[in-house]
């Protein structure tokens, strides 16, 4: 058994956990909308076609945000075709993934189904072959009370009360050369700029995201970041990043990657470079500007890419109902995906938005069947278990453990973990992923400040690295309970399986930090 | 009186000190090199003209590095004028401080100098009138065996064995319209890349300096940092920074703040480095490297006036500057992952510490901060959390009363805190916590402190301020107590059982 060595102290705070951190996509794709979770006829399905047991997954999931209704499908869709009777809305081809849209889901249908799912709609205008006055036009139809032509309008198509959409995407991922009406970073910046303005003046109360890279590996990273916030700094609040870890080299989204399985626990690693690097731009721009304002991130797009990736599926264009497809996770896909997740919480200072994508079949953290049921991916369980009890103040916790060796990225730490307090009921959740696929591992935790912790709770998912959850077979991949450790004095040893996704719980006797540090 | 608390734990490392961190900078301005370090007149010089008083003093504030001939003077400097028989070395109208310049003093002789004081030479070249020929020249000249026309040169001049300088400043300020030949970002990165390309041509183990912003007041800054550095990146080793403090508001307790100014800084650059290594997709590291840095506005005259060896810049330093000193070093142990060099701007009489008269030495209150600091702080920083009363400043808000930093050196197993109390008024009865479980003991403890912030020493009163050792406090079940009297740096080491 290996051995590692975690230290906890109250007072070595990140910041607060923002709740939008657990949030989720829905991009019209594939079967995300269509026969994903609007399918009428279904037996669950209620009277507007939404399937409920895909709701009540999204509430068991404790998701906050959910982003709409693109992705590469905004940057050709107008939104006004979305809206008023559904036997009147135009049928149109889809350019970015090649389908008919027939618009029987909009913005109505989909402020109806946020309000009954209990998230909040992140919202995403056209600026591929969008106005800024369309996007301006789209404000008032959602935010504006009455009175006035657009949002009469919206009351006109059953929706009194305005949507009150108070997070909104400025595009999508416009540094893409596959993306509808891509631009250089210089354009993009200025038609980001001149849309948030006339939205801002439609609703002051809205927060804008601004496309940030959608990768990595993208020639105009991270220059398109940074001139893109030297245009907009003043008008934004977010900068959107994305970003998919795709551990075969034959699949892949946007550019070719070299990594292999033997390189998955360096993904996390990437990731806090990723965020440390634009994190560093934008403060580079603040001092450009010389402004007191902090520009945050935005992740509004992330996830792992599983081979089953539709994506990687061929299927005949222009359809209009795709009935089969779905994306299945497996365990392994689970240990990059919780260590993604606790990388955020890590960076919960800067990182306040973030969407894995999508919300179902297509990577989505469940999936379902037309016309019948509905299974949950390995990957539910710990954004699950992180959206539970992953809320309160981040922690920095201090972890010296084992590397792995990887083919193509060195040796990186075996190990990812997030510690969260939360100050109401004084527990403190702790969330570790083990990458070493050989070896169980002795860690000694050790609560320092937290004299009094006990432990309440140890979950754990492990076992075969391809496992995966099917209709057949829907809890193969699991949490399940370990047993509690004494701890002694603020210390205890605890072994994190091989392979492992761990959810560790303590009871403490502080609900309340404060810090003046320096 | 008020309370704080220092936590401490040998597990929560920030990064290897570099000991390049406690480094200082020798220019020909005012009495620096003249009458400073050189001074064959008077009765305290060895063989050399070098002054053994100024030397001894040297040796015991521990510098590492020295970085010589400037600054501003650089811009305009003939390093052939320096060496060679010194009756035959030309007398010139030095443009940067309208001084004579003797050029008695040359590269050779601070290469002497620098043995003398046990400390690395950092040469740097003119980026100014300077061309990248001459740039690599010097570099011959210093590092490369004998045999060829430049090292040649330097055996004829009395050194047979190479120099070895391993550090190279590219240039010095070149930012500031008041350099002599100032440039724009792009045309300094072009002209740093080619004068860097060859001088490594010369001597690939050398490391370059990259001239960054002069302060974070400049309008160019950071933007001048981000365009030398995105053309210049693989060459380059180091990024330069320069900043000058002041109390010119007469603002104490801002000026006491100043840590907050310091940790910006460096925080700006650190990004502005990643976000460029990331653009370059380089595996290549760029660290910082503080090469002027100290505290300096209270007016005396910085032009010479056509004469040689003027009184430039000699600053009187009092109280509340040494309090700035201690925490600008705190600052450096903070940011040791990415701050590797550091030079204090100068090392005796221009904006020094170190005074001297023909025949004697005063030592203002900093020289006594950095003495204890440059001595003591080993291993590694620690990620020391202070939970303090906050003070309430102009110019940064609201900053703890203590400015803390910590190392500990896990070879020996000794420790050392390092704690500035910039309260003006009140006592901070200070617990500080081991939190590792280890056994610790306190050695040695010494404190520089006084009533009245603008207090200095004199030539009269020497001694007013100095670092006095105090009293060790126990340690009890992982806990000391002390307390920090207003005004006070206090340093405490420790060894762990």
């Amino acid at each position: 058994m290996k051995k590692a060595k975690y230290i906890l102290d109250k007072d070595y705070v990140i910041g607060e956990v923002d709740k939008r951190l657990f949030g989720s996509f829905v991009e019209h794709l594939r079967r995300v909308v269509y026969n994903g979770l609007y399918e009428p006829g279904h037996p669950l399905s209620d009277e507007q076609g939404f399937r409920k047991d895909v709701i009540e997954t999204v509430q068991q999931a404790n998701m906050s945000v959910v982003r709409y209704p693109g992705g590469n499908y905004v940057s050709g869709y107008r939104w006004t075709d979305g809206i008023g009777p559904v036997s009147k809305r135009k049928r149109r081809l889809d350019l970015a993934w090649s389908t008919i849209e027939t618009n029987e889901i909009g913005i109505d249908e989909f402020a109806d189904w946020v309000k009954k799912a209990n998230v909040e709609l992140m919202a995403s205008v056209n600026l591929g072959t969008g106005t800024p006055q369309e996007a301006g036009e789209m404000v008032e139809y959602c935010n504006h009370p009455s009175g006035t032509y657009w949002s009469d309008l919206r009351r006109g198509n059953g929706h009194s009360d305005p949507f009150n959409i108070k997070l909104w995407c400025l595009g999508n991922e416009m540094d893409g050369e596959w993306q509808i009406g891509r631009m250089s970073p210089e354009d993009y910046a200025k038609k980001a700029l001149e849309t948030a303005k006339i939205m801002k003046w439609t609703d002051p109360s809205i927060e804008l995201v601004a496309c940030g890279s959608c990768c990595t590996e993208i020639p105009t990273y991270p220059d398109w970041d940074r001139i893109v916030l030297e245009h907009t700094y003043e008008k934004i609040e977010y900068l959107s990043l994305h970003r998919y870890y795709s551990y075969d080299p034959t699949h892949h989204l946007f550019y070719p990657t070299i990594e292999d399985q033997s390189d998955i626990a360096y993904f996390p690693v990437d990731m806090q470079e990723f965020l440390h690097t634009v994190i560093s731009a934008a403060d580079f721009v603040k001092t450009k500007k010389r402004s007191n304002k902090t520009i945050n991130i935005s992740f509004d797009e992330w996830n792992v890419v599983s081979n089953s990736n539709p994506a990687f599926t061929e299927i005949e264009p222009w359809q209009t109902s795709i009935d089969e497809g779905e994306e299945v996770f497996s365990l392994l896909d689970a240990l990059i995906f919780g260590g993604i997740l606790c990388t955020f919480i890590k960076n919960s200072d800067r990182v306040k938005i973030a969407c894995q994508s999508l919300l179902l079949n297509a990577g989505g953290m469940f999936y379902t069947k037309k016309g019948g049921g509905l299974v949950r991916n390995s990957i539910f369980y710990p954004f699950q278990q992180m959206a539970v009890y992953g809320r309160g103040i981040s922690l920095m916790d201090r972890v010296t453990c084992p590397k792995i060796k990887t083919n193509h990225r060195g040796e990186v730490p075996a190990m990812q973990t997030a510690s969260v307090l939360n100050e109401q009921d004084g527990t403190l959740n702790v969330f570790i992923v083990n990458f070493d696929d050989e070896n169980d591992t002795e860690l000694t935790m050790d609560f320092r400040s937290f004299a009094n912790a006990q432990m309440v709770e140890h979950m754990v998912m492990d076992g075969d690295l391809k496992s995966v959850n099917s209709f057949s077979e829907p809890d193969k991949v699991k949490p399940r309970t370990q047993k509690i450790r004494k701890v002694t004095t603020g210390i205890v040893d605890v072994v994190i399986p091989k392979s492992s996704w761990n959810m560790l719980r303590f009871s403490t006797d502080i609900t309340t930090t404060g810090m003046t540090g320096q | 009186m008020s309370k704080a608390q220092v936590f401490v734990d040998t597990n929560r490392t920030i990064a290897p000190i570099s000991p390049l961190l406690f480094g200082g900078f020798v220019e020909h301005m005012g009495r620096c090199v003249y009458e400073g370090i050189y001074d064959p007149k008077s009765p305290n010089a060895d063989a050399q003209g070098l002054r053994k008083d100024v030397l001894e003093a040297l040796r015991d504030q521990s510098y590492t590095v020295i970085r010589y001939p400037g600054g501003n003077m650089l811009s305009g400097y003939n390093w052939l004028d320096g060496v060679g028989p010194k009756e035959q070395r030309p007398r010139r109208r030095e443009l940067a401080w309208q001084s004579f310049e003797s050029n008695q003093f040359g590269t050779n002789e601070f290469m002497e100098f620098c043995a003398a004081v046990n400390a690395a030479p950092m040469l740097a070249v003119n980026m100014g009138t300077g061309g990248i020929q001459s740039a690599s020249d010097i570099v011959e000249y210093c590092n490369a065996p004998a045999g060829t026309y430049w090292s040649d040169l330097r055996v004829n001049h009395g050194f047979r064995t190479p120099h070895n300088v391993r550090y190279w400043c590219v240039g010095n300020e070149m930012d500031g319209p008041w350099q002599i030949g100032h440039l724009d970002a792009t045309a300094y990165g072009n002209k740093a890349l080619e004068a860097a390309k060859m001088m490594k041509l010369q001597d690939s183990t050398i490391k370059t300096i990259l001239v960054g912003s002069s302060s974070d007041r400049m309008p160019t800054y950071p933007e001048w940092d981000r365009t030398a550095l995105e053309i210049a990146w693989d060459h380059m080793d180091y990024l330069s920074m320069h900043y000058y403090a002041g109390n010119q508001e007469n603002d104490t307790a801002s000026f006491l703040a100043s840590a907050v100014l310091f940790e910006r800084f460096v925080d700006t650059l650190e990004g502005t480095l990643r976000y460029v290594k990331a653009r370059q997709r380089s595996k290549h590291n760029v660290y910082l490297s503080w090469d002027e840095w100290q505290v300096w506005y209270k007016g005396d005259p910085t032009q010479g006036n056509w004469t040689e060896a003027p009184h430039l810049a000699e600053e009187i330093y009092n109280l509340e500057d040494a309090l700035v000193v201690a925490q600008w070093l705190n600052v450096f142990l903070r940011k040791s992952h990415v701050l590797k060099i550091a030079c204090v701007a100068q090392i005796v009489n221009t904006i020094s510490w170190l005074q001297t008269r023909s025949t004697g030495l005063l030592k203002q209150p900093s020289y006594y901060a950095f003495k204890l600091v440059s001595n003591l702080a080993r291993g590694e920083a620690l990620d020391v959390l202070v939970k303090a009363p906050l003070l309430e400043t102009k110019q940064y808000d609201a900053v703890p009363a203590l400015d803390v930093s910590a190392s500990y050196d896990v070879e020996t197993q000794q420790g050392a805190i390092f704690l500035v109390n910039r309260s003006q008024t009140e006592s901070v009865t200070t617990d500080i916590l081991w939190q590792d479980g280890k056994t610790v003991q306190v050695d040695k403890a010494w404190q520089l402190a006084g009533s009245n912030p603008k207090e200095a020493n004199s030539w009269e009163s020497p001694n007013r301020l100095v670092a006095n050792a105090i009293s060790t406090p126990a340690v009890d079940n992982g806990r000391a107590t002390l307390v920090l009297p207003p005004l006070s740096f206090t340093v405490l080491t420790t060894h762990t059982a």
